[in-house]
């Protein structure tokens, strides 16, 4: 028996020889799969901004840090509601992007009333978060509805196990903000707190010149409570708000929109074993709009969003299979007197089941699945599915297939809105509107060299949209009226390359290109419908690098390139050929001790200022310094 | 290997009815490392060992464990089972389960003693790990430094990407750098800051495995995964004597594996006094 057991444990030499395997095995992370994996082996194309990347490159709001990561598509647009930004992931941008899910720590940030996520009035700050993890591509199996073109989720920095704080203050031509934050814990948990101010002033009118009434003062507060009563369970209690007042760009006198944000949620974790947990959330969240510009006169509206999930993980056979199961509940809703006319109170409840499942099939092969089936109010029963396949034939490639199929749930004013947007135009929205249906197909490789040094990813995709939701002037007149429909189809196709290079510690280059090409079923066209073929730039490149410089000095530079683009609004009906253009932003810091920081940055310096969308929202270019004190290092 | 595992276990399992204290070792996979440790564990133990994968069933009245790995060492125990964790740096108890862990860092006194008879210029030591299952261990270093007239500083690197930042921010004096064998620490590109940031100062770089040597640190005081298995199997037997002892044990015989060209690089040797291998 022992003779038996020697030999059944003899160890080949080639075992030794990787220093680092061990410790890989040991290592967990990313949530790509709704568990912890790790990011290389996810079965979606998935790109991951870490902390240390915001602060090398200053990156003071989440457009800002989205706009130079491969797939992305980021338009300074709609400061007169208080975004500021409209975000997509592999094109089809428009005014609200409805297929994109954006996640705060796992909470839906998407906005139930007109679709798409409100940047600018999100209760996290840049200083809170740990890291942005982009997932390109349908996830809805996973996500549910709403996340067919990817999602970004943000992971925000829990409290550290001893006190520790930080005191920022940044000042520019056109901008100052102030932030602050505190935490303290010990063994059995932590608190952290922070808060941020900002404020924008003096940017200039739709032609550059003169000020354009486009003002934004914003607080914003979080607090984030962890307890470990022991090791094998957590609870966590997040809470946050954001508070806004603005202008209106182009509204003389000074007309003032009162936007206020705020969201609660309890997080229970149970570890089963080291592959298995039991997960509830429960979360509410809402919002309250005052004199909202995005319509003409004043419009109120107030959303919500009540959410409970329960999540299982489980690891199978010696953990070659690894199973997520989940139910979720959401009711979400939003009321309007104006927008829902006579019917001011519009809500939808959401019902869902989903389950994941990978399996390592041989060493270099491993394949993964997941479906959803969600039943709602305002979609009725859709299901969704995702099957990969990824395969590894040498540890540092990794070449990944995958297929999968997401719905897109229409926004509430899209199905049940009635508005008077002004004397002559009215929005109407079709109670019969069904959600969108999108199927994908993906090849990707991710390779590692020179030691780690050097990571490329290359993902070519094929995506078709059909029932796509779209609006267009139903009935002409006076007023016309513009509603919605799904008579369109859709087929875009896409190249996403990314390399990025460490020539030393803290010395990192990086470049992205992006091909994406859409075609657009001929419709019914007008100017409220968005022809998808020329909404998206064919080509996007992006490059940029940080370095420490020695003495405590820092620089980092981004550059991107955007081609040619037709900017199309379907709620105000208006178009804008935007030109191809450039973009550098550039940072230079100086820390003459570790626990204070100077730096003095330049935004979009290449132009004076620069037009995205159709709305007169005009980004200036910027200069701006400022100071970190950290304390408790 | 599946196979010769399962083998092992069917037949394990058979004997383990045998006698309540024969243990079982439960594996967080069949990689070479958690297999040298129960190879050492084995070989210490001196009879019968129940070997089973991660996803088997322990038998029934099985109350005796070796957790070899942290997957391993995580998973459910029996109330009242008594539980011994190797190669498990993030191992902790929990359920009720008695678990004694045998720390991936050398005894920290005789870790400081070696450090310091190879590099008798050192004066401060700045000790990096990331993970709060670390700290026990770096706290134990830096008592023991304490205790030797070695100024050891704990520096937390949390978030570890946040490494390049930390380092450059690192005060003087600096004499040395030692990378605890903390899991989401210890990879390709952040021993690749750390040996690139103590070449640059022209200071020594020390680890605690034996590869990482071999990959540029310039010296590594470390104990084999072999003699971990060993100090595991001393450690359950003493459990099951009855004989209350640590939360925490430490293998006593140590590697020190010196690099040569990085150690005489960072200003150590000519001679490398207590050096077990030194590398050309």
């Amino acid at each position: 028996m022992r003779a038996l057991l020697l030999l059944a444990l003899a160890v080949p030499a080639s075992a030794q020889d990787d220093a680092f395997e061990f410790f890989r095995e040991e290592a967990m992370v990313s949530v790509a799969s709704r568990r912890p994996e790790a990011a290389w082996r996810a079965p979606v194309a998935v790109d991951v901004v870490t902390a240390e990347e915001i602060k090398a490159y200053g990156y003071s709001s989440l457009p800002d840090l989205l706009r130079f990561r491969a797939g992305m598509d980021v338009v300074c647009a709609r400061s007169a509601d208080g975004n500021r930004a409209i975000v997509s992931a592999r094109g089809f941008s428009r005014d609200f992007v409805a297929e994109m899910q954006v996640l705060v720590d796992g909470r839906s940030a998407y906005s139930p009333f007109l679709g798409g996520v409100y940047w600018a009035s999100l209760p996290v700050q840049m200083q809170d978060i740990e890291r942005v993890e982009i997932v390109r591509g349908p996830n809805a199996a996973l996500y549910g509805s709403n996340s067919a073109l990817g999602v970004v989720n943000i992971v925000t920095r829990r409290p550290g196990a001893k006190p520790a704080g930080s005191l920022s203050a940044r000042a520019g031509d056109r901008t100052h903000a102030t932030a602050e934050a505190a935490e303290a814990g010990g063994r059995l948990g932590g608190l952290r707190v922070s808060h941020t101010f900002r404020q924008i002033t003096g940017n200039p009118g739709p032609s550059g010149a003169g000020e354009a009434n486009d003002y934004l003062h914003s607080n914003k507060l979080n607090l984030r409570a962890l307890l470990t009563p022991n090791e094998a369970t957590e609870l966590e209690v997040l809470a946050g708000g954001s508070w806004q007042s603005l202008g209106i760009p182009g509204v003389v006198p000074v007309q003032a929109s009162k936007r206020a944000e705020d969201f609660e949620m309890l997080r229970a974790v149970r570890k089963l074993d080291s592959a298995g947990a039991l997960e509830a959330v429960v979360s509410r969240a809402a919002m309250d709009v005052a004199a909202d510009p995005l319509f003409a006169g004043t419009v109120d509206v107030r959303t919500y969003q009540y959410d409970a999930e329960l999540m299982h993980r489980v690891g199978w056979a010696d953990e070659r299979v690894n199973s997520v199961v989940g139910a979720g509940w959401r009711l979400t809703g939003a009321y309007s007197d104006q927008t829902f006319a006579g019917h001011p109170a519009q809500q939808n409840e959401i019902k869902r089941g989903f389950t994941h499942h990978s399996a390592e099939l041989t060493e270099k092969v491993t394949a993964s699945a997941g479906v959803s089936l969600e039943d709602s109010q305002v979609g009725g029963l859709q299901p969704s599915w995702q099957a990969a396949a990824l395969y590894s034939p040498h540890e540092d490639h990794g070449l990944r297939f995958s297929y999968a199929h997401a719905h897109t749930m229409p926004p509430l004013f899209n199905k049940y809105g009635d508005y008077r947007l002004s004397a002559p135009l009215r929005l109407a929205g079709n109670a019969e509107l069904s959600p969108q249906q999108l199927s994908s197909w993906e090849a990707g490789w991710r390779s590692r060299a020179l030691d780690g040094a050097l990571r490329s990813e290359l993902a070519v995709y094929l995506m078709e949209i059909r029932d796509r939701n779209f609006a267009f002037v139903r009935a002409p007149g006076a007023p016309s009226v513009v509603s919605y429909d799904n008579r369109n189809r859709a087929e875009a196709w896409g190249v996403e390359l990314s390399e990025e290079y460490t020539l030393s510690p803290g010395r990192v280059l990086f470049a992205n290109y992006t091909y994406e090409k859409v075609r657009d079923d001929k419709g019914p066209t007008d100017a409220f419908r968005t022809d998808l073929r020329t909404a998206t730039p064919v080509h996007k490149v992006n490059m940029g690098g940080r370095a420490l410089l020695g003495r405590g000095f820092g620089a980092s530079a981004l550059l991107g390139y955007k081609d040619a683009y037709d900017a199309n609004s379907s709620t105000r009906g208006t178009r804008l050929a935007v030109k191809r253009s450039f973009r550098l932003d550039a940072r230079l810091s100086w820390s003459p001790r570790p626990d204070w920081e100077l730096f003095f940055a330049g935004l979009d310096v290449l132009q004076p200022y620069r037009v995205e969308w159709t709305d007169g929202t005009v980004l200036p270019r910027r200069f701006e310094g400022g100071v970190t004190k950290r304390f408790g290092l | 290997m599946r196979t010769a595992l399962l083998l092992l276990a069917l037949s394990g399992a058979a004997n383990a009815e045998s006698g309540p204290a024969s243990p079982v070792a439960v594996l967080s996979s069949d990689s070479a490392h958690y297999r040298q440790a129960l190879d050492g564990f084995t070989e210490a133990w001196g009879s019968t060992v129940t070997v089973l994968s991660l996803g088997e069933v322990p038998p029934p009245q099985a109350w005796a464990f070796v957790a070899i790995g942290s997957k391993a060492a995580a998973r459910r125990w029996p109330r009242d089972a008594v539980v011994v964790s190797c190669l498990a740096p993030s191992a902790s108890a929990g359920d009720g389960a008695a678990l004694t862990r045998v720390s991936l860092l050398p005894d920290p006194a005789i870790l400081v003693a070696r450090l310091r008879a190879l590099a008798p210029k050192l004066r401060v030591l700045r000790v990096l790990w990331s993970s709060e299952s670390a700290r026990e261990d770096a706290e134990a270093l830096v008592d023991a430094g304490e205790n030797q007239g070695l100024v050891v500083l704990s520096e937390r690197i949390d978030p570890p990407s946040l490494l390049p930042e930390r380092l450059r921010g690192l005060g003087d004096p600096t004499d040395g750098l030692w990378l605890m064998p903390d899991p989401a620490l210890v990879n390709e590109q952040s021993f690749a800051t750390v040996r690139e940031y103590a070449a640059a100062r022209r200071i020594p770089f020390f680890g605690p495995t034996e590869g990482l040597a071999e990959r540029g640190a310039a010296a590594t005081v470390s104990v084999t995964f072999h003699e971990m298995g060993r100090a595991a199997a001393l450690a359950l037997r003493a459990r099951l004597s009855g004989r209350p002892g640590p939360e925490t044990v430490r293998a006593a015989r140590v590697t020190v594996t010196v690099n040569g060209p990085a150690a005489r690089a960072a200003g150590l040797g000519p001679r490398f006094v207590g050096a077990d291998k030194v590398l050309p």
